[in-house]
Order: structure tokens, then C-alpha cells, then sequence
């Protein structure tokens, strides 16, 4: 069976013209109909660039490289009315913050009318029917007031819930939700993740769910890619994230987060800084951040290699394997 | 497409549609160009009182309209300033005192709207432009009465012997204008018509006159349209049915006559107008303008006990460099050997000028005791670009005789004030002429209106002032211009007021019309104007 | 006591009811006071210029008289004590009387009837150039930022700024009229044409309601030349603030956001991107036209467009107070009411910006 999206060896590099900055290197990953798959990493490691390069929306001056397999189509090399009857109607997307993704100056109805009318060919009347639906699924009080409403009258978990609401309005096949929760409370973080759930279960949605929460990817996600400064450096079932992580940038990452449990080891923070695309350290852009490096480790960027059934890791020491500090 | 395409489609489109609408209306450039149709450009800004013969009357940029609708009692002929001769008066006899005039009018003249001409229309006219009490009306300051003894007599009276009432009224100012025409839109010639008169601002919907145009239409300070008069009495009926006057900058003068077609610009600077001449297809005319540039130094030691000092007064005399002065002043620009322009009767020849004698200014300085004699030389900005070159060099010639002279450049409204006042110590201001009499230039004599602003009052040279007043009212002609060549030797001396230059001035028309003659009265006459 | 309560009441309902139209209402009667305030300080600031009106009007000889003098004075109330002539004015004024200006012989207000149309044709032909070119060039070089077009369009705009209109103005004659003839020269008409009847006073507007078409294409080509000449500062103006407030919009997600929904690239440029940079665009246009009004005065005297700033600056120069203090409320009112539309646009744009 072939994947419902594949991604292979994509690449995003900045000002290629000019003056190239790598952002995005050598990454792949595939998913599957009702998958939800979790691309994790700290701010800069890419996953956002990663999202836009599958959108077909990279900024002006970025170029994306290698394949985005949908569809029996490369999105990558996709143009013009192509490009857009994927975009918004099969690979929808929600953005980060949701206090400037949608637009101020338009109301929720317009913001959430104007692509079903565009894609789906329904008039007026029959998308705001569907869009009073969608709002009563994501359980926003009185939708015939909102659709009249602008984004200011919400709260930043209503918007949130409405950005999803204008993502899943042409029922799309995979949702890419870049860090969908981050910005609201728990409770309101439990019930979109529930929405996401609910979706994938009902109507097979794929979910791209990027974010730094590892906790929120136990919670919702079946695999998880974790990126470092552009590139994957590990890629798991979830289940096997918090126990059987091999790449000490894996490991760091789960120590700098709070647990749930609140019973593991005290939070250990990440010590220095990700290094900026324009200064990525040669071989493992990790290196001198790891606890565990050798000079080996600086000198090539260590391939990814499969490491046990669907478990690819970029780290060649395997420094946990005798059991060591776990 | 990609989103940025898009922008720079847009920008494209924005500019093809304006290009694209330069392109489609090329046909209508270019002005002026049907052969019924004269186009005159002016600096003017055209305004309804300058409609108005009572009260626009004496502005340049005026006068060829005026000309052009209304006649006067005489006029010149041939250029010859220093004789009136008929007009709509067919003879005039001045009584042998020089206080009463007699004119015999045309029986033949008709207005514009075909009523006839009689001598109520002149007295009306006069007592108008006498009572209305604006600009021009000084022109009718010495007169006593105008009467109408019958319908084709005029006789006006004069408190004090007038030898140049019949220059006078040669003045655009001194129209005859249709009385009925002009009561029944509120013109009136009562004593009180400062208050009462009302008439201004229909005349700039129509003309009342006999001239050879009528106007049809004046859009605001940006042209005057003239048409030919049906009823013209005159032996040479007007060449074009439609004159244009337009208000245009003076740069902007040289690209409309280098396009132009039956077209006359009359405000091009000479520097440029010369370097015109070898343009093909365009005539220019430099010649200087009858309106003086002087130079004055206040007498009043309340002053300036510098500017007041008859030595430094001397000094300054012999120290001028008038040959730069004139060089600076541009082509057609002429020295002002005395205060009369020249052409007008009584004028110096070239050879009477004061000349230059550095030595002499000198002495004068150093016998005037006074160490770093400074003065601070008042003018006008605005007015003409020569006038701060002027000033600068005479800053820079007064140096070399030990005279400092800090230059004090002031707008045009402030300016006036004080001069007028007599309060500025040293200035450079301009006269231009009333009518072209010599008696117009009794102001720079002691006590006139520029002595006085001189600081210079009759009190301080009562010969020179009684020699004055011998010349005005000595009535033939030609020992009035006797007295006058003599009176503007002894001014040449003993005046703190200095002729520098009549400044040179253009007209630049396209070489198909013929008859484009500048006159020093009306400046331009349309109806001498054809196409070759 | 009643009365005052349930005006209040009604104002308050009103208010929550139809609050642009309050806030306009009451920015209307504020602009009555502004108008009173201006020509105080106009009226002073005019009679205090060290000038003579009677010396600036009359000539070199009526000036020397003391008859002409005393009618001139007479005949426009300058003989009274100065705070007496001002409640003189404002009186007339309040009965919508100007007077009369010493100039044209006619009452201001019909002056400014037969002045302010040329002037409104020209500006605002220039703000529409303006206003087309400056955000299309803003969006087009924001969206290439950095590219090829994007510093062609910052040259352009320093050189938009800072040429001088005197200069500009008169190369622009030179190429386009006196050497290739493409456009004609100055004025509103050409010489020989017949101006249509006068009824909006827009010669352009005119010409197409008499139905004389050549007429109408004589104008629009006499347009052309003094609105481009007249833009081109306050364009490259728009220009960069277009380009500045289309860069911000464009970082902000819900640009993103709309591309991801797969909308056309015009929706997205013009619903999205140009809504969102209404509001700044809008502010400068409001700037703009202040430019405009001002770059009339020398346009207008280079073009020969018989408009208000050459009405202005010929008032000036002859110190005609009625004139000077017409034109110069007639301009406070243009400004006050430019910020009132912009200020109004404002909350139509933009739903976050309540009237205070």
C-alpha cells in the first residue's frame, strides 16, 4: 500500500541566489490515512519550514528541494490552480499563533466561506450552513453570531479552535497543525487534542502535529519525528519515545520538559543555544551541545540509519545501550 | 502564477494605463494653431478689477487688453511718444493758458453693442474714473470739470495750467466706456462712487468699449479670450477673430512660442530671448522697457547722517560702475542717462550721462570725514531677478571707493511700506511711467513723490524745485523738452536719486505675424498684429 | 431640565445605535470651532504682517493719496480698530459672507466656487496617480523584497522625494510637450477650445455632460502633465509606506494562512494583503493630499491652472486680507474634513478601531 503522503529527502534553503542558508536537509517521512504523526524539535530546528514546503507556501525567497509525494503528484514542483486545489482542499494547515492567523479585518463567516466557496463550488447560503456546522463541532457558543463577528471577540482557544474549523471546512485528507495547543490553557489544550483525535478516528485525517510538547505527542501522536537544526535526527513509535530513545538530542529534549506524572527526574535544561541556520557546526549539528561527543561527531553528519522495526536514529554511539544514565 | 508575479503585473498595469493615455490624446499639443486664432502669453494674472478701465488701468501686464477693447480721446502714432494725436476726438485745442481743452469728438463711432458714441459717454467715463477714487484715478488729479456742450463736444478744465492732459489722456486708464451700458449694471459717476460704484465685476463678464475687441470670456487668472468687434469704427478692421491672452510663467513661455503658431510671448528674459534668435521659424525684439531702475539715498540726516552726507552722496555718484551695471541688466537693457526714458519728449541723449570717476568718489569719500562710511541698501525681492544682481554689484563697486554697503533685501508688501514711508537710508526701487509725458517725472524733483521718499523735499533745493515747476507748465512743446533735457542735467548733479538702467525686456514671436511692435503705452496693440 | 435629560438619553441610544454617525456629527460642530479658532489666528496673523494693504493695492501714485487711500480703507473696513473688524468678519462669516476680495471685485465665497473645482480636478486626479502607482509599486516591490524591482523602487522614490517640482515640472514639459509634442502645454484647455458650460467646474466632467467628446479629450491630455508632476513626490510617498506596511502584513500568519487555502493570488493579494495595509495606506493618503494641496500653489503657477493655490499666492502677494483669510479657510476645512473621512475609514477598515 502507498503512502497517503510522502516525504522524501525534502530540503529548504534560503536566498538561494544570493546568499544560500540551509534550513531544511535530507528529510523524509511517510504518512499514513488516519496516522497522526508528531515532528518534534526546539524553536529553529526546521519544523515549521517543513510544514510551509508541504503547503507549497514557502516564503518568497526560499527554494524547497527533493519530492513531496500526495496524490500521485510532487507538491514541490506543483504551480498556479494545481498547486492550489491541493492547498486548502486535500493538505490543509493550522498556524502557530492564533492571535495573527486570522485575518483582523475579516469576519469569521467571510474567513470561513471564502475556500469552501472557492473549492467546493457551493454557494453562500450552503456554505455557511456547513461553516455553522463546523463551528458547533469545534464547540464555538452562538456560531450564527460569530460567522458576523471579527477574531478580536474571541479568545485565543475560540480562534484556535476556529482556525481548525477553516482547516478542515474542505475536509481535507492530512492536516498539518504546527503547534496547535501552545498557546492555550490546559483544558482547552485537552479538548482540541480530543477534536484531533476525534477527526482522525471519524474520517481517517492524517495529522502532521508539530510541536515542541512532547507530552502533547504521547498523548495524541502514533510516530514521532524529532528534528535538529534541520534534520531528523530520530524517528520512533511513540510508545517507544520515552524508553527506547537512542539520540542524546532525543533524550535531552524529554529531560527538559515537564512530566505529566510529575515523578521522573528533576527538569534538566538543554545547556547553550540551537545554532542558527547560518552557523550550523560541521558534522553533527549537536555536537557541542552533547554530553557524549567524540571528535568523531564533528567531523561528518552522521546518516540516518534504521536501528530496529520503524526506529531511525542519527546517532552512531548509542551512548544508553549498556543501560548507562537513562 | 506566483504571488509576487502578480504585484509586479499590477505596478506594470498601473503605469501602461497612463502611458497608454499620453499616447491617445497626442493630436490636441501645440496652441494656438488655427489662423483665426492669435495667442499672446503673459505673466498676467488677470483679475475682474483689471477689467475695469477706473480701476486696473496702469498695470503692463494689463494695458494691451484695455487698448485692445477701449479707445481713448488720442493716441500715437509711428511710435512717436512725444505728440497725441486723434483718436475718438477728431481735434483738440488746449486754450492758450494750458487750463481749458476743447475736443471736438468722431461722429462716425459706434460701441460694441452698435450704440453710438457722444460726449455724455466721455464725461461719464472721466467723472468715473475720477470718483471711484482707485488706482488710476490720480490720472484726473488736476481736474476741475468735464462738460459736454453739445453731444460731439468735450471741454475739460484744469485747476493749474496742464500742458500733458492730452499725454494723459492717451493712458489705457482714460477709456470711453458706454454710460448706459455700464449704469444699468451699477457703474456710477457720482461723487460718492468710492461707495457707490459696482459695475467691476460685470466688466469682467463684458467690454463697454469702442476698441477693436470685445472680451467674451476670461477664466480666472489663467487666460482672456477677445473676439473681434462687429461695430468697430476704426479703418482697419481687427485680423483675428479671436485673440487669447493667457497667463503663463515666464519659463514656461520659451516651450509654448517654440510650439506655438500666431503666437507672441511677452515675458521670456532677454538672456534667453537672445540666445532665441537662431531658432528657426521664431522673431525676438529686445528693446528696454520705459520702466526705470534708480538708485536713492535719503537726505533726511534723521535717517542716515551717512546717506544724508552730501559728499558721500557724490561719492556714490562717481562711484557706481555704470557699464557693469548695464552689462548685468542683460541684452536690450539701456543706460538711464536721465530719469525720462527715452522716446518720451525731454529725454537725454546717451552722451549726457553722469560716467564713472573712481578718483573723484574718493575724494568725496575722504572729504566727507567720515571713516567706513556704511549704508544699508534697501529692495525688493520678487519683483525682477536683476534686482539682487544689481544690488550685489553695486555693493561690490561702492567697495572700491570705501563706501560698505550691506544689502537688506525685503518681500515686495514690506518692502513698499517703508520706502514710501521715506524711512529707508539707501534703495533700489523701479518707476514706471503714468503716461508718456516728462511732467510723470516732476516725482524725482525735490518735494516730489520719489524726493520725499528721498527724504529730499522742496525746501532743499528750492531752485531746482521752481526750475521744475517752469518746465511743467511751459505749454510748447518744444521748450517744455528744452527745460527738461536742462532740468535732468542739474538732477544729474545735485540729486541724491541716481538713473541707473531701463531694463532690457522681449517679445519673441512666431515669424509668420508681422506688426508685433512693443509700445511703451499699451505695451502691445492686437490690431496692428497679421499673418504675413 | 426634561428637555436636556431626554436629549441626553437620546444622544446615548443614538450612540450605541449609530456611532459613526455621532462621532461624525460631533466632529462637524467641533469643526465649526476649529473654523472660528483659525480665523482668529489667520485674521491675526494677516493683519500683523508689516504690510499696507492699501500701499500693496494701490499704485505708486493712488498710494501718495490721501482720498484714494481713505476709500480704500473705507470700502474694506480697514479703518476700524482691528478687534472691531474681526467681529465684523467673523459676523459676515457666521451669514456665510467672506467678503469681498480687494482683488477680484467679487465676494470670496463666488471666487472659491469658480477657483476650488480646477484645483479639486487637478489634486485629485494626482492622488488617484498617486494613490495607483504608489501602492501598486509598494506591493509589487514588498513582495519582491530585496529583488531587482525592489531597489529600482527605492531609487525611484528618493528620487520621487527629493527632485524639485519647479524642475520637474518643466522637464516634464520640455519631453513631453515642446519635443515630442505628445501632450500639450499649460493651461486647463487649449487656447481655441471652447470651455463647456460650467457645472461641477470640473473641466473634464463638463466637457462629457455638454457631450463634447474632443473637448473632454482636450482636457484630459492638459491633465496629465501637472497630476503626474503633482504626484510624483507624494507617489513616491505612498510608494514606500505601501511597501513598508504590505512588508509587515505580509509577515503575519493569516497571509500564510490564506495561501494555504489554496484562494486565488488576486484574492489574496487584494482581500488579504491590501485590506490588512488599508488602514496605513490610508493614513499617508491622508498626508498625501496635504502635499498635494500644497504642491498646487507652484504647479498651478507653472501650469497656468487657474486653481486655488494661484488664487492664494496672488492674494498673498497683494496682501487682499478677505482673499488671504478665504483660502486659507477653505484649506483648514479641506484638512479637517481629509482627517475626519480618513478617521471614519479608519473603523469601516479596521473593526478593532472603536471612535473615541
Amino acid at each position: 500500500m502507498t503512502a497517503l503522503l510522502e516525504v522524501r529527502r525534502l530540503g529548504v534553503t534560503a536566498r538561494p541566489d544570493t546568499a544560500p542558508v540551509t534550513i531544511v536537509e535530507d528529510v523524509s517521512f511517510t504518512m499514513e490515512r488516519g496516522e497522526v504523526l508528531g515532528l518534534a524539535g526546539e524553536s529553529g530546528s526546521g519544523k515549521t519550514m517543513t510544514a510551509l514546503a508541504l503547503m507549497g507556501i514557502l516564503p518568497a525567497q526560499s527554494r524547497a528541494t527533493g519530492e513531496v509525494r500526495f496524490a500521485d503528484e510532487d507538491v514541490l514542483k506543483l504551480r498556479g490552480r494545481a498547486l492550489r486545489q491541493i492547498q486548502g482542499r486535500r493538505i490543509a494547515m493550522v498556524f502557530q499563533d492564533p492571535s495573527s492567523a486570522l485575518h483582523p479585518m475579516l469576519t469569521i463567516g467571510r474567513q470561513m466561506t471564502e475556500h469552501m466557496r472557492h473549492h467546493l463550488g457551493i454557494d453562500r447560503r450552503d456554505s455557511e450552513q456547513r461553516a455553522l456546522d463546523l463551528l458547533d463541532q469545534v464547540r464555538i457558543p452562538d456560531p450564527k453570531a460569530a460567522l458576523k463577528a471579527f477574531p478580536h471577540q474571541f479568545s485565543g482557544g475560540m480562534r484556535q479552535r476556529i482556525q481548525i474549523a477553516i482547516a478542515l471546512a474542505c475536509e481535507p485528507d492530512v492536516l498539518i497543525a504546527d503547534e496547535p495547543t501552545t498557546a492555550l490553557d490546559v483544558t482547552i489544550q485537552a479538548g482540541v487534542l480530543r477534536l484531533l483525535d476525534g477527526l482522525r478516528r471519524d474520517r481517517g485525517l492524517a495529522v502532521l502535529l508539530i510541536t515542541h510538547d512532547l507530552a502533547v505527542l504521547s498523548a495524541l501522536a502514533d510516530r514521532v519525528v524529532v528534528m535538529y537544526a534541520g534534520r531528523i535526527v530520530e524517528s520512533c513509535a511513540v510508545k517507544e519515545l520515552a524508553t527506547g530513545n537512542r539520540h542524546p538530542y532525543t533524550r535531552a529534549l524529554l529531560s527538559s520538559l515537564p512530566r505529566p506524572d510529575a515523578r521522573g527526574p528533576a527538569l534538566v535544561p538543554i545547556g547553550g543555544t540551537p545554532p542558527s541556520p547560518a552557523a550550523r557546526p560541521p558534522g553533527c549539528a549537536f555536537n557541542p551541545r552533547c554530553d557524549f561527543a567524540v571528535d568523531a561527531c564533528a567531523s561528518a553528519v552522521p546518516p540516518l540509519v534504521e536501528i530496529g522495526q520503524g526506529h531511525h536514529s542519527a546517532c552512531p554511539l548509542d551512548p544508553f545501550a549498556d543501560g548507562g544514565p537513562r | 502564477m506566483r504571488i509576487r508575479n502578480v504585484g509586479v503585473l499590477a505596478g506594470l498595469l498601473s503605469f501602461v494605463s497612463i502611458v497608454a493615455a499620453c499616447g491617445s490624446t497626442g493630436s490636441s499639443a501645440g496652441s494656438g494653431s488655427s489662423g483665426s486664432t492669435l495667442v499672446v502669453d503673459s505673466k498676467f494674472s488677470f483679475t475682474s478689477k483689471d477689467a475695469d478701465p477706473a480701476r486696473g488701468g496702469v498695470d503692463f501686464t494689463a494695458v494691451p487688453l484695455f487698448h485692445a477693447m477701449y479707445d481713448t480721446l488720442l493716441t500715437f502714432a509711428n511710435n512717436d511718444y512725444t505728440k497725441p494725436v486723434a483718436s475718438l476726438a477728431s481735434s483738440f485745442t488746449p486754450s492758450a493758458d494750458d487750463k481749458t481743452f476743447t475736443f471736438k469728438l468722431r461722429k462716425d463711432v459706434t460701441f460694441s453693442n452698435g450704440d453710438p458714441m457722444t460726449s455724455a459717454d466721455v464725461v461719464f467715463s472721466f467723472l468715473r474714473l475720477q470718483n471711484v477714487k482707485d488706482t488710476p484715478s490720480y490720472l484726473m488729479a488736476g481736474v476741475t470739470s468735464v462738460t459736454a456742450p453739445d453731444t460731439s463736444t468735450v471741454v475739460i478744465k484744469t485747476a493749474s495750467p496742464d500742458p500733458a492732459l492730452p499725454f494723459v489722456l492717451t493712458n489705457p486708464a482714460m477709456a470711453v466706456t458706454n454710460a448706459k451700458q455700464l449704469q444699468a449694471h451699477g457703474g456710477t459717476d457720482a461723487q460718492d462712487g468710492s461707495k457707490t460704484d459696482s459695475a467691476t465685476s460685470w466688466l469682467g463678464t463684458a467690454s463697454v468699449g469702442t476698441g477693436p475687441y470685445v472680451l467674451k470670456s476670461y477664466s480666472a487668472s489663467a487666460q482672456v479670450v477677445l473676439t473681434a468687434n462687429p461695430h468697430y469704427w476704426g479703418p482697419n478692421k481687427p485680423h483675428y477673430k479671436t485673440v487669447v491672452y493667457s497667463a503663463v510663467d515666464p519659463d514656461t513661455q520659451a516651450l509654448n512660442i517654440r510650439r506655438g503658431t500666431n503666437a507672441v510671448a511677452l515675458d521670456i528674459p532677454t538672456t534667453q530671448a537672445s540666445g532665441m534668435k537662431s531658432l528657426h521659424g521664431l522673431s525676438v525684439q529686445l528693446f528696454s522697457s520705459p520702466i526705470s531702475l534708480f538708485l536713492f539715498m535719503n537726505s533726511n540726516p534723521a535717517i542716515s547722517s551717512t546717506a544724508a552726507n552730501p559728499d558721500i552722496q557724490n561719492a556714490v555718484r562717481y562711484g557706481l560702475d555704470y557699464t557693469g551695471l548695464i552689462s548685468l541688466a542683460g541684452p536690450g537693457s539701456a543706460r538711464a542717462a536721465g530719469i525720462v526714458p527715452p522716446g518720451f519728449l525731454g529725454a537725454l541723449p546717451q552722451s549726457d550721462a553722469i560716467k564713472t570717476d573712481l578718483a573723484k568718489a574718493k575724494q568725496y569719500v575722504q572729504h566727507s570725514g567720515i571713516q567706513n562710511p556704511t549704508l544699508q541698501l534697501h529692495y525688493q525681492t520678487g519683483t525682477s531677478a536683476i534686482v539682487q544682481t544689481l544690488a550685489s554689484r553695486i555693493q561690490s563697486g561702492l567697495a572700491q571707493v570705501g563706501i560698505t554697503v550691506t544689502l537688506t533685501p525685503q518681500s515686495a508688501i514690506v518692502g513698499l511700506q517703508d520706502y514710501r514711508a521715506g524711512k529707508d537710508a539707501m534703495g533700489l526701487f523701479n518707476w514706471a511711467p503714468d503716461y508718456p509725458d516728462p511732467n510723470d517725472y516732476l516725482a524725482f524733483i525735490p518735494g516730489g513723490t520719489v524726493g520725499l521718499r528721498a527724504g529730499w523735499p522742496a525746501s532743499a533745493n528750492p531752485g531746482l524745485a521752481a526750475q521744475a515747476a517752469a518746465a511743467a507748465s511751459t505749454t510748447v512743446d518744444r521748450d517744455r523738452g528744452a527745460k527738461y533735457v536742462a532740468l535732468q542735467h542739474e538732477l544729474n548733479l545735485a540729486s541724491p536719486i541716481y538713473p541707473l538702467v531701463f531694463p532690457g525686456e522681449s517679445i519673441v514671436s512666431t515669424s509668420n505675424l508681422s506688426g508685433v511692435q512693443f509700445s511703451s503705452v499699451w505695451y502691445l496693440d492686437f490690431s496692428q498684429i497679421k499673418n504675413k | 431640565m426634561t428637555m436636556a435629560i431626554l436629549s441626553v438619553r437620546a444622544l446615548k441610544r443614538a450612540r450605541t445605535r449609530h456611532p459613526i454617525a455621532v462621532f461624525v456629527i460631533r466632529r462637524l460642530l467641533a469643526l465649526v470651532a476649529l473654523a472660528l479658532g483659525i480665523s482668529l489666528v489667520s485674521f491675526v496673523l494677516t493683519h500683523l504682517v508689516p504690510g499696507n494693504p492699501a500701499v500693496a493695492n494701490l499704485g505708486q501714485q493712488a498710494s501718495n493719496d490721501p482720498a484714494a487711500v481713505h476709500a480704500f480703507e473705507a470700502r474694506y473696513g480697514l479703518d476700524k480698530p482691528l478687534p472691531e473688524q474681526y467681529v465684523i468678519y467673523v459676523g459676515h462669516l457666521l451669514h456665510g459672507d467672506l467678503g469681498v476680495s480687494e482683488q477680484t471685485q467679487r465676494p470670496v465665497l463666488t471666487d472659491m466656487v469658480s477657483y476650488a473645482p480646477p484645483t479639486a480636478e487637478l489634486a485629485l486626479t494626482a492622488m488617484f496617480i498617486a494613490v495607483v502607482v504608489g501602492v501598486g509599486l509598494g506591493l509589487s516591490a514588498a513582495l519582491r523584497h530585496n529583488g531587482w524591482l525592489d531597489r529600482t523602487v527605492r531609487i525611484f522614490t528618493l528620487v520621487g522625494v527629493s527632485i524639485p517640482i519647479f524642475w520637474f515640472a518643466l522637464l516634464a514639459l520640455y519631453i513631453f510637450y515642446l519635443r515630442f509634442g505628445i501632450l500639450p502645454g499649460v493651461g486647463r484647455l487649449a487656447p481655441t477650445v471652447q470651455p463647456p458650460p460650467t457645472v461641477t467646474g470640473f473641466a473634464t466632467i463638463d466637457s462629457l455632460l455638454a457631450g463634447q467628446w474632443s473637448t473632454f479629450v482636450d482636457a484630459v491630455s492638459h491633465l496629465i502633465l501637472p497630476a503626474v508632476v503633482l504626484a510624483a513626490p507624494v507617489t513616491s510617498l505612498i510608494t514606500r509606506f505601501a511597501r513598508a506596511a504590505v512588508l509587515e502584513v505580509l509577515g503575519n500568519d493569516y497571509v500564510n494562512a490564506a495561501r494555504a487555502k489554496g484562494l486565488p493570488t488576486h484574492t489574496v493579494l487584494l482581500r488579504h494583503v491590501l485590506r490588512a495595509a488599508l488602514s496605513s495606506i490610508i493614513t499617508v493618503a491622508g498626508l498625501a493630499l496635504a502635499n498635494v494641496l500644497t504642491g498646487t500653489v507652484l504647479v498651478e503657477r507653472i501650469f497656468s491652472w487657474p486653481g486655488i493655490g494661484q488664487y492664494a499666492y496672488n492674494s498673498a502677494i497683494n496682501l487682499d486680507l478677505p482673499s488671504i483669510m478665504g483660502a486659507t479657510l477653505f484649506v483648514a476645512i479641506v484638512y479637517t474634513l481629509t482627517n475626519l473621512v480618513v478617521d471614519v475609514l479608519y473603523t469601516v477598515i479596521d473593526p478593532r478601531v472603536r471612535l473615541a
